[in-house]
């Protein structure tokens, strides 16, 4: 028995909605950046499967796939510096302990 | 050859360990099983006919930004009870998340198929190469990929340098 294209869609939705709710609720930085990255491994799983079921010769997903990898690691390298940068300042990595922008 | 069952552990995998991910109270072991997660949705689209990219999951997710992940854990905790935090748990959070999952659930169900491919021979690495590397290819957007990364890597080293005691930020 063979596996469509709509299970691996509504499996990277799961991932998604998984990273979403850790980006949403969790107070550390470090956790929120890695719940982004739950979110890019959706993406990319999603991208792949597009690419298996309707653009398999030309493998455009494949190279969207690529990049969005490479975009998603300059974004968490960032990411984490910023952590590092501003625990430097704060002595803390709580998103509540950066306020001194609030109005 | 796209089986059901491989389908079926590979996908609880990568969903229980994302659910672990998310709710165990130890920081650095969260950071593993995100480890487990990338290396599964790995399998996963080595599963899919896409090795290249499968094998580039690997080395950036499981590698480059695990260890970095973990770099960033020691860098700013301080002491083994700094690691166990709480759960977070948030309602408003699971509000949002549960509506995006079921509108895109409804979206995949409902709308028509988009599978125009039935049976698939996968492309060879040789293949995946000389599409990204012609002129009329992929070779664009691959600098410029390239140029974002190396610009991104160079504003992390100069974000993280030794700032001068006393001495303004910039």
């Amino acid at each position: 028995m063979s596996v469509g294209l709509e299970a691996f869609m509504l499996l990277a939705a799961v991932l998604f909605a998984l990273g979403l709710y850790g980006a949403i609720s969790k107070k550390s930085t470090i956790q929120m950046l890695m719940s982004f990255e739950l979110m890019a491994i959706a993406i990319s799983i999603n991208l792949i499967a597009i690419n298996r079921w309707v653009t398999p010769r030309e493998m455009t997903g494949q190279y969207f796939a690529l990049f969005e990898m490479a975009l998603a690691a300059a974004e968490i390298a960032i990411g984490l510096t910023l952590i590092v940068a501003l625990y430097r300042r704060a002595q803390s990595e709580e998103v509540d302990d950066f306020t001194e922008l609030k109005g | 050859m796209l089986n059901l069952t491989v389908f079926l552990v590979l996908s609880t995998i990568v969903i229980f360990s994302a659910i672990k991910m998310l709710s165990v109270r130890n920081v650095l072991h969260a950071t593993y099983w995100l480890l487990l997660t990338a290396i599964t949705a790995a399998g996963i689209i080595w599963f899919l006919g896409a090795e290249f990219i499968a094998i580039t999951q690997l080395l950036i997710y499981a590698g480059a930004v695990g260890i970095l992940t973990i770099f960033a854990l020691m860098v700013t905790v301080r002491t083994e009870g700094e690691l166990i935090r709480s759960r977070d748990l948030s309602l408003a959070a699971a509000i949002c998340a549960s509506a995006f999952f079921g509108l895109m659930a409804y979206a995949i169900t409902t709308s028509p198929s988009l599978m125009r491919v039935t049976e698939y021979d996968p492309p060879t690495f040789a293949e995946f190469g000389a599409t990204l590397f012609a002129l009329d290819g992929w070779v664009l957007p691959f600098e410029l990929v390239a140029l974002v990364l190396t610009v991104a890597l160079i504003a992390a080293v100069w974000w993280t340098r030794e700032v001068r005691k006393g001495g303004d930020e910039s």
